[in-house]
């Protein structure tokens, strides 16, 4: 027989995962409050005159956003320079995705001689720091007459993130059973045509992690932009925001904190969106 | 609809040889079995007669047509897998409608009008609008039964669509499968390892082993007249008794199989004409748990001791020593065994099997 006496439990004992949660939770705000605070002060800055005693805004402003409908000197259209940003990112995305949908299919799918092999050295290129590369891209550019234009940056973040990318969506084609393809073949489907109509939609939630990531990954290149983009008319918001910054000799923090913001904006939009699917990366997952 | 021919088809796996020269012909509308323990080379006869995968040599002829090189799309076949491989993004219309949406000139209607026909049919019009993922197994096993059926395929495949259902279950869908098979009377080829849906289901078994055809006949012919030790022991539940290091005497014009100088069984004079090969070898006497009673006393028999009782209910197997050996008899509920007590075990020597036991083939 059991007892009521045999199982009472200590305060500690019955609120044992109440008190876990706090404590996880503490830590966590703890730990993150340096970042948000940081968006906070940035936002709040972006639309005042001031702060007073360094963050306490004063003063509601949209002169910091004038960037938006005025020239500043020194600085291109801001507008041309956005558009500019989001063809990057989407033609990133999208050649990242079109060649990794397909290649980590083949690798997932296909047994060919070397594939282990192959697929360590994807992993390794992918390790390589990209400014090491610098001279040698420069020399395949000027061949290529691809300098100072914007599909020379696309092809290159492209090339620089699709082993990632094929290994990512290898991981999600990995977890589908053969009997899926097969019962797509015998349904009277070719092999390019299940996977289009079958395979891809079961994948859809690493093409969009791929997607989005890659679109963040065109959105934030800086390297590529600063060094093989000669002039104005092909900058992206990282160039613009960055030569706002470096580019004068007062510092008007109102104007770089509103530049700022409006170059983070998007990114927190998609990430709201993509959240979603972020964390079903996990259920994929890479596997060798 | 389809004959299927198999002309020595071997696959091979690297080195591993999968399916080696299997010769089978498969009459139109018949229900066969390919049965076997995994890794014995059914599933991949299966898929290769699917066009899943192609022969490393042999032919396969569909309708008198080489279909080696054939893709599936081109087959008109319909195929069940185990894990139903239904697609988890699509509805069960969509499921359903899919291989029909490759028909030309078929209005959205037809399509319409055909998956809900076989809804009906299945007996799964009320789930048309979920996705796989919300269904049980039964419901996933009548979905892709549907699918399979949609394009009206000349040959259905099964691989192992029973084996992830529950017992109860599996005995109500085996039955409404043979009810299917025998309204549409469509060629079907199914795979299982399990020996009583076999015998349940099928026109004809053909029972593999390490990727041989170890012999093909209908469900009688391979449970009464096994071919060799593998079948005789496959086919059966309880399996089949084998006693081993056992010969043949003669004595006043009467053939005896005898162990150890003690005459186990007669062998029928009308049956002494099908023993193949009456030289004095080393035999192995094969008798199945239903083909021999327990008796307290006689001239002839395996003098026995009782081991084990295990009560089932509708009968006893009662488990005897003899000779080293545990064997497994059925017998009436009603009968009453005491443990340890000494008795004969008669074999039906009507019934009894004879084996070579080198070559493990049946001589009788």
């Amino acid at each position: 027989m059991i007892k009521k006496e045999d199982y009472k439990l200590g305060f500690l004992q019955r609120n044992s995962s109440k008190i876990f949660n706090l404590t996880v939770y503490s830590i966590l705000i703890i730990l993150s409050s340096p970042i948000v605070l940081a968006y906070a002060w940035l936002f709040m800055r972006s639309f005042s005159t001031g702060m007073k005693h360094g963050f306490i805004p004063i003063g509601l402003t949209f002169n910091n956003w004038r960037f938006m409908w005025e020239q500043i000197s020194g600085l291109p259209n801001v507008w041309h320079v956005t558009l500019n940003t989001i063809v990057l990112g989407g033609s990133v995305a999208g050649v990242v995705l079109l060649v990794s949908s397909m290649a980590g299919f083949a690798l997932s799918r296909f047994t060919f001689k070397g594939q282990g092999k192959l697929l360590l050295l994807i992993l390794m290129l992918h390790a390589f720091p990209t400014v090491s590369l610098m001279v040698a891209i420069f020399y395949i550019l000027r061949i290529t007459h691809l300098l100072n234009s914007l599909l020379g940056v696309i092809l290159l973040r492209a090339s620089m993130d699709i082993p990632w990318a094929t290994w990512v969506i290898k991981g999600f084609y990995d977890g589908i059973p053969r009997e899926i393809e097969w019962a797509g073949a015998i349904d009277g489907y070719s092999r390019i045509a299940v996977w289009r109509k079958v395979l891809l939609p079961m994948v859809k939630p690493g093409l969009i992690v791929i997607g989005v990531f890659e679109f963040l990954s065109g959105w934030s290149e800086f390297i590529f932009i600063t060094t093989f983009i000669f002039s104005n008319k092909w900058w992206t918001l990282s160039q613009y925001t960055y030569t706002a910054l470096g580019g004068y000799r007062f510092a008007d923090y109102g104007l770089l904190t509103a530049i700022s913001v409006w170059y983070i904006l998007p990114v927190t939009v998609l990430f709201i969106f993509a959240n979603k699917y972020m964390t079903q990366m996990s259920l994929g997952g890479i596997k060798g | 609809m389809a004959t299927i021919k198999l002309e020595n088809l071997t696959k091979k796996f690297d080195k591993v040889i999968a399916v080696n020269k299997v010769s089978l012909t498969i009459n139109d509308g018949e229900f066969i079995i390919l049965l076997g323990p995994s890794g014995c080379g059914k599933t991949t006869t299966l898929l290769t007669i699917a066009g899943i995968y192609k022969p490393t040599a042999g032919a396969i002829y569909m309708n008198g047509m080489l279909m080696n090189n054939i893709p599936p799309r081109y087959r008109k076949i319909g195929m069940v897998f185990q894990n139903y491989a239904l697609y988890p993004h699509m509805t069960v219309f969509e499921n359903i409608a899919f291989p029909l949406r490759t028909l030309k000139n078929i209005s959205k209607n037809d399509v319409k009008i055909r998956v809900e026909e076989l809804a009906k049919k299945m007996r799964i019009t009320s789930l048309l609008e979920r996705k796989p993922s919300e269904l049980s197994g039964g419901q996933q096993q009548r979905v892709a039964i549907a699918r399979a059926l949609a394009k009206e395929p000349q040959t259905l495949l099964f691989d192992e669509p029973l084996s992830n259902l529950d017992a109860k279950l599996r005995i109500v869908m085996r039955g409404e499968l043979k009810r299917l098979q025998e309204t549409l009377g469509i060629t079907t080829v199914y795979v299982t390892h399990d020996q009583s849906e076999a015998m349940a289901l099928a026109d004809r078994i053909a029972v593999f082993n390490h990727g041989l055809l170890q012999q093909v006949g209908s469900p009688e012919e391979v449970y009464y007249s096994p071919r060799n030790i593998f079948v005789a022991g496959f086919l059966g539940s309880p399996s089949m008794n084998f006693l081993r290091d056992t010969h043949l005497r003669r004595e006043k014009g009467k053939t005896y199989v005898e162990k150890e100088g003690k005459k186990l069984v007669e062998i029928p004079p009308q049956n002494l004409n099908k023993l193949k090969d009456d030289s004095d070898r080393n035999l192995i006497l094969g008798f199945r748990p239903e083909d021999c009673e327990i008796v307290s006393s006689g001239e002839m028999g395996i003098p026995a001791k009782i081991y084990l009782l295990e009560r089932l209910g509708r009968e006893i197997i009662v488990n005897v020593e003899a000779f080293g050996n545990i064997f497994k008899v059925i017998a009436n509920p009603d009968s009453e065994f005491e443990k340890e007590e000494n008795v004969i075990l008669k074999i039906d020597p009507r019934r009894m099997h004879l084996f070579d036991s080198k070559t493990e083939e049946a001589i009788l």
